[in-house]
């Protein structure tokens, strides 16, 4: 068995074992004060063509996994000391780790490297567990999930039922495969509750100057609309997204998804996604991709115990402008533009 | 025949009672504590995490475990939504770093427990199961929900 196997399989079953301690011991403060939660899942995606999307995926992959654990403890009344470590790609790393100091009820600093606040999704990308589909929308193929600087949070709700959260943030981050790097990272995350349970809407924002070597250096912004309905039984989310590079727009990106849960057991999930670029068509048959892209999916997410989800999924694609994320070039040589990919995993969190 | 019909009605009644009763909640403070009423809001932001307080006097509130029939009771009737809405809130509060769930004990005994050994605390447990060693705290003019 492989050095990278067997550390998976450590990893498994310490997680199991922790599953099963989280009921009396380890959940909310049990152990030293810090308290311990986790996150994990492991998919099988099969495409029908496009094998770059995930690797092997023709002939249908298990290289989809992650395995996290998230710690949290409180040295005093006012600071926070968190951090997550997951296990994905063969490889342990940091996800997020960094000290919080709340002022107050409404208003808190974070400093370190935090996972990037932007949209519905960004932040719990990883928790599969609690997402609809297990292969997000191209929204979200950007490429950058946290910064290393810092950040202000401020929350606030009136006795109306009108609410709102906002972070702003300053750093710097490198893109998820390692080799981009982002300089001069600013930006920010607004939420507004209304006074309807389940409902919010937001407005994000990001703009960093980008080095990717072997290209230009670019000042890229993306910035980001959402909004999302989650009631009881019914949940419903959109985003639409703007991508300016050197300030032209190069990528706008929308998708709208829902679900109804069934005796909180059965959850089918629709998503309509749509990725456009804005390049010229001659570049961009240039890399072998389409101006335009849709992908329809349908899913069913099984909940037979808390924490826990089966989850199955098909989508049904028209175009290959989203397969362009910075980790894929070179591979991206020649996609086809219709094509398919079906996934079924197992997610829970604890 | 008419004995039998108001004994099944009284009988049906007396049943409903003791259902309505075995459903009911009511949120506890340390007796030292000065909070004696408040809103299911006020109540609702600290247990959803969005205020540390209630009238003024910090508070820290402690849950039941989500399979007590507490917790669903308390979920459903005060913070007007299920422990699985609630629960997967605390989920994503806690896996995107911005907050942890309130401290979570086993049933009400341990709440009352809880409670009566630290004078900030604020939990609920079934009504049924109140001690004088907690103090009950009306909640939108009603002690029992």
């Amino acid at each position: 068995m492989s050095k990278s196997k067997t550390m998976t399989l450590i990893l498994a079953f310490g997680i199991v074992m922790l599953m099963l301690l989280s009921a009396g011991a380890f959940a909310q403060g049990g152990l030293g004060g810090i308290t311990i939660n986790g996150f994990g899942h492991q998919n099988y995606i099969k495409t029908d063509t496009n094998t770059y999307v995930v690797p092997d995926g023709t002939d249908g992959s298990f290289e989809d996994y992650v395995m996290g654990l998230t710690f949290t403890a409180k040295p005093s009344d006012q600071v926070f000391v968190r951090a997550q470590i997951v296990h994905q790609n063969n490889e342990v790393r940091v996800d997020w780790g960094f000290g919080e100091y709340r002022f107050n009820e409404y208003l808190a600093f974070k400093a370190g490297k935090v996972k990037l606040p932007f949209g519905l999704y960004t932040e719990t990308m990883d928790v599969k567990a609690m997402q609809p589909f297990s292969y997000l929308p191209g929204i979200y193929f950007y490429g950058v999930n946290s910064y290393n600087g810092v950040g202000l949070l401020g929350s606030y709700e009136a006795e109306s039922g009108w609410g709102g959260e906002a972070e702003i943030f300053r750093g710097q981050s490198v893109t998820s495969d390692g080799v981009g790097r982002l300089k001069d990272l600013v930006g920010t995350q607004i939420w507004v509750t209304p006074p309807v349970m389940g409902a919010k809407a937001g407005f994000g924002y990001w703009q960093t100057e980008i080095n990717v070597p072997g290209w230009p250096v670019m000042d890229v912004s993306i910035a980001m609309i959402s909004a999302e309905y989650v009631g009881d039984q019914i949940l419903v989310r959109a985003e639409h997204n703007f991508t300016n590079a050197n300030s032209e727009e190069v990528s706008t990106n929308t998708y709208v998804e829902a679900g109804y849960l069934i005796k909180e057991l059965v959850q089918p999930v629709v998503r309509w996604a749509n990725t456009k670029l804005e390049n010229p068509e001659a570049e961009l048959q240039a890399r072998g991709l389409t101006a335009d892209e849709t992908d329809i999916a349908f899913g069913v997410n099984i909940f037979p115990a808390e924490g826990f989800v089966f989850k199955a999924e098909h989508h049904i694609v028209d175009g290959n402008a989203s397969l362009e994320p910075t980790q894929r070039q070179g591979q991206n040589l020649a996609p086809d533009d219709k094509w398919g990919l079906t996934a079924i995993s197992v997610a829970f969190m604890f | 025949m008419k004995y039998r019909i108001c004994s099944l009605m009284a009988a049906i009644v007396l049943v409903s009672a003791m259902a309505v009763q075995a459903g009911n909640v009511v949120v506890i403070v340390n007796p030292a504590s000065s909070i004696s009423e408040t809103t299911a809001s006020e109540v609702s932001k600290v247990f959803m995490g969005k205020s540390g307080s209630v009238g003024g006097a910090d508070v820290a509130a402690v849950d039941q475990a989500p399979g007590s029939q507490a917790r669903i009771d308390f979920s459903e009737k005060i913070l007007g939504r299920s422990v699985k809405k609630v629960t997967d809130y605390w989920k994503k509060r806690t896996f995107s770093g911005k907050g942890e769930a309130p401290q979570q004990v086993a049933n009400d005994a341990k709440v009352i427990a809880f409670v009566a050994d630290n004078p900030g605390a604020i939990g609920y447990v079934s009504a049924g199961a109140v001690t004088d060693k907690v103090k009950t705290v009306t909640v939108d003019g009603k002690t029992e929900w």
